[in-house]
């Protein structure tokens, strides 16, 4: 569904994306970590078209992304779900979610989603809808972000860090959701810190190490592999 | 009494001409981060446009809608063709709408010549309102209605619409804006010729009150500046206080001290400025 093909990606002269190749099918979640600074974001800003690769390829469902301007890139059907979650202060819950509102185009028996839906999946956010973006907690925050995201009827979901500076309790609700979402038939890539919820979310697991992808497999093989945990994740046993 | 009354009100309508001019400069800076110093021409252009109708008989009301249609076309063409490219580009942007506004000025003395024009009050609102034995013309109540109108529709816009909610969501963070699906070139490009089309409005609806000469141009440029400052960058209910507050006390002091008027104005800038440096309704910035 999504393939990346030796993407090379710059900021100003510092090299960052040193050709970075995967893809992730259709209904999977695909895992990326790595340290910070390892060029995870990076990789979610150039599919979405928000930073523009120098070299290599993007396509998504066998369209090229790399030449469209971002707004393109989402009306594909790819959603983004930013890492420091991005609310707009100035509009309320409820404008965050119904300002990107889009109808859903793929007619694959996918979920529709508008506002009584996220509601329902977020009934904390209907308590709150007429509260500013920024009145609401972290936690909250994240889960407008997923809204936002979702109200765009995306096929794909870029998410990049959900769990950050959340507490454990809300971390485990977040990992639920994004088993949920996967289960409602998204493609996902989600960017993490916290092995843990990668692992319980993703059905594959990348490795990141400056701009380079150096280690890929499964949440099991992940998990046994403490040598990798340790050198590209700074897990201490 | 009576004559400090009409005074006031001829104040407040210069103010809600202000109004309409300055809010669409500030509306472009706020959105879109650029200061537009052909605005004023745009406002010079419009009372021209409809002056050449008028003087073809067509009827004021129809020439000021053509004026306004026509100088957001304007806007729309400029904003496409040139503004676009220089988004974040401060010093090119000043050179350009500084430039814009030279030739625009020019190919105007050039078309209309450099004499002194007004506009006609439309008949239907050439008489005045008496009460008691203050003697209002109906036209500045007009123009103070229709600028009250104007607020009126955009804290509607702002507050109610998805056009209003994008726009203050692309204040907020454009580039996550455009990560939703929102094509926000087309935005501004809306912004910027809607902008245009209130400099034009405003410039038709001067024309009985201010007319048309050579240099107004500039003249308004900067009274819409100072208002802009004084209402706060980007703010439209700042520029509505601003406006009328520059209105109103340039037109009492015009007749208070008559040597010192433009003087007051600064004056006002500078007091609101000492106390509140992000102006009436300005954002705080960092
Ligand atoms: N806007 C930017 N300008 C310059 N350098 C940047 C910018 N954003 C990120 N970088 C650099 O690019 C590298 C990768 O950053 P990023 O993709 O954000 O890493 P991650 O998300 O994995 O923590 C870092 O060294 C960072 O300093
Ligand atoms: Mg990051």
């Amino acid at each position: 569904m999504l393939e990346l093909q030796d993407v090379h990606s710059y900021y100003g002269t510092s090299y960052i994306l040193q050709g970075v190749t995967f893809s992730v099918l259709k209904g999977k979640c695909v895992a990326l970590l790595g340290r910070n600074g390892a060029g995870k974001t990076t990789t979610i800003h150039t599919i979405a078209g928000l930073h523009k690769a120098k070299r290599g390829s993007i396509r998504f469902k066998n369209r090229p992304l790399e030449s469209l301007p971002p707004h393109q890139i989402s009306r594909l059907g790819i959603g983004l779900v930013p890492q420091g979650r991005r609310i707009f202060p100035s509009l309320t819950v409820k404008e965050n979610l119904t300002m990107p509102a889009r109808k859903r185009k793929a007619d694959d028996g996918g979920i529709n989603w508008d506002l009584e839906k996220i509601y329902e999946l977020f009934p904390v956010l209907k308590e709150r809808e007429n509260n500013f973006g920024t009145q609401l907690s972290g936690g909250q925050q994240q889960m407008l972000a997923i809204g936002r995201a979702l109200m765009t009827n995306p096929e794909f979901l870029l998410m990049d860090e959900p769990s950050e500076g959340l507490a454990p309790v809300i971390i485990d609700q977040i990992g639920e959701i994004i088993v949920q979402l996967k289960e409602a038939g998204l493609s996902i890539l989600i960017v993490e810190q916290n092995i843990a919820l990668a692992c319980k979310a993703a059905d594959e697991i990348l490795i990141m190490n400056k701009g380079k992808i150096v280690w890929s497999g499964s949440p099991d093989g992940l998990m046994a592999n403490e040598g990798i945990q340790h050198k590209y994740l700074g897990v201490s046993s | 009494m009576s004559i400090f009354l009409a005074q006031l009100l001829t104040g407040l309508a210069y103010g809600m001409l202000y109004f309409m001019i300055a809010v669409g400069l500030t509306i472009i800076l706020g959105v879109m981060n650029v200061v537009n110093l052909a605005h004023g021409t745009l406002f010079m252009l419009g009372a021209y446009i409809a002056f050449t109708f008028i003087n073809d008989e067509v009827n004021f009301w129809a020439a000021l809608l053509l004026a306004v249609l026509l100088t957001a076309v304007l806007g729309l063409v400029l904003e496409k063709l040139l503004i676009k490219r220089i988004y974040g580009k401060e010093l090119e942007q000043v050179l350009l709408t500084f430039g814009l506004s030279f030739i625009i000025a020019d190919a105007i003395e050039w078309i209309w010549g450099t004499e002194m024009h007004t506009l006609p009050v439309p008949g239907l609102l050439s008489g005045s309102l008496s009460i008691g034995s203050t003697a209002f013309p109906l036209y500045r109540l007009f123009v103070v209605f229709i600028g009250c109108l104007l607020a009126l529709l955009l804290w509607y816009l702002e507050t109610k619409t998805r056009v209003g909610a994008i726009i203050r969501a692309g204040v907020d963070d454009r580039a996550m804006v455009s990560a939703l699906g929102i094509n926000v070139g087309l935005v501004f490009t809306g912004v910027f010729a809607f902008g245009a089309a209130l400099a034009g409005l405003s410039g038709v609806l001067g024309g009985p009150l201010i007319g048309m000469y050579t240099g107004m141009d500039s003249e308004i440029l900067v009274t819409s500046l100072i208002v802009v400052v004084i209402g706060g960058l980007g703010s439209w209910k700042g520029s509505f206080i601003g406006a009328i507050a520059i209105g109103v006390i340039e037109t009492l002091g015009k007749v208070w001290f008559p040597s010192l008027s433009m003087l007051t104005v600064f004056l006002i800038m500078m007091i609101v400025l000492i106390i509140r440096p992000q102006g009436l309704f300005g954002r705080e910035v960092a």
